[in-house]
């Protein structure tokens, strides 16, 4: 009888520790679901309103960046990279700048960004930045949403392609 | 016996649980708070203010960032020479690491000191441009 209760006890034990891994990886720093999540709608360099919503089906990578910040523009070719490869059907990044339009507009066509540009001037970018789970404030600052609405990269600092690439939602084979 | 088994399963069933809520957690560097990489301060020597910065190691301030104001007007402050760096937007430019002292004219004696100034980490982060005010003389 007291065998029973031991080999109960640890199999509970073990449900749980697998369902909590298997959370933990569908959902890497348990954020809510998109539902939750801040949304905007943001002009983007030719003054079009831009949502994260504007792209159902596609993994969205926000990027916060300026061009005042060198890790920032170190990020951008390969992000280019990223969305030349997977832009098609999977990826969609959406750079958003905190800083001078200007500035910005002339730095995005010099470089040749391949997806929307949106600028916010003043202290809101940053206001956005942490109601998306930013601690410190600082850019680059980068944030994956798969398209079932969970948080795949929340990344405060440089980052590589491969670890974005690495959190892609992917068809299997691809 | 039996319940000393059944302790050390609950145990490393426990560690494995606490494992599990860490996987896949986003890894990245530590990265301190604008206040602790770059500490701010303003003191008298006289009539002489001076603004120092202790910066943390493995961060750096530009030099082209640095501003001062007195009641919001412009100071024009000496700035000693800093560590030459070459940075594909801002050009050649000056950067300063471990401490800054900057000099203030003999007129920041009394008054609002506004300080703009604005740095990053090696590790690969920059802080947004970040001004703080003190009072002169200081209390």
């Amino acid at each position: 009888m007291k065998t029973w209760i031991v080999l109960l006890v640890i199999a509970v034990i073990a449900a749980a520790g697998g369902f909590a891994l298997q959370q933990s990886m569908q959902a890497p720093d348990a954020l809510p679901a998109q539902a939750a999540l801040p949304s905007f709608s943001i002009a983007d360099l030719g003054g079009e309103p831009v949502t994260p919503d504007d792209f159902p089906g596609k993994t969205v990578l926000i990027n916060f960046w300026a061009t005042w910040c060198p890790p920032c523009r170190d990020e951008i070719p390969e992000l280019i990279a990223l969305q030349d490869k997977y832009g098609e059907d999977h990826l969609q990044i959406l750079g958003i700048a905190l800083d001078d339009r200007a500035r910005v507009a002339e730095y995005a066509a010099r470089i040749g960004m391949n997806y929307p540009v949106l600028v916010v001037e003043g202290a809101d970018g940053f206001d956005l930045m942490d109601a998306y789970g930013a601690q410190i404030g600082g850019l680059p600052f980068n944030v994956m949403i798969h398209p079932d609405g969970r948080v795949a990269l929340r990344h405060e600092g440089a980052v590589t392609g491969d670890e974005i690439e690495s959190r892609l939602k992917l068809p299997t084979g691809m | 016996m039996g319940s000393r088994l059944f302790i050390s399963i609950a145990l490393i069933s426990f560690s494995a649980l606490s494992a599990a809520n860490d996987f896949g957690a986003d890894s990245q560097a530590a990265f301190l708070s604008a206040d602790q990489a770059f500490v701010a301060d303003v003191w008298m020597d006289g009539e002489q203010a001076t603004v120092a910065w202790q910066i943390a190691p493995g961060y750096y301030l530009y030099g082209h960032a640095l501003a001062f104001e007195l009641d919001g007007a412009t100071l024009q402050a000496s700035i000693p020479a800093g560590e030459p760096y070459r940075d594909e937007h801002f050009g050649d430019v000056s950067i300063y690491r471990d401490q800054l002292f900057v000099a203030l004219p003999p007129e920041a004696a009394r008054g609002t000191l506004t300080v703009h100034y604005q740095g990053c980490a090696d590790a690969g982060l920059c802080y947004p441009p970040t001004q703080r005010s003190f009072t002169l003389p200081p209390p």
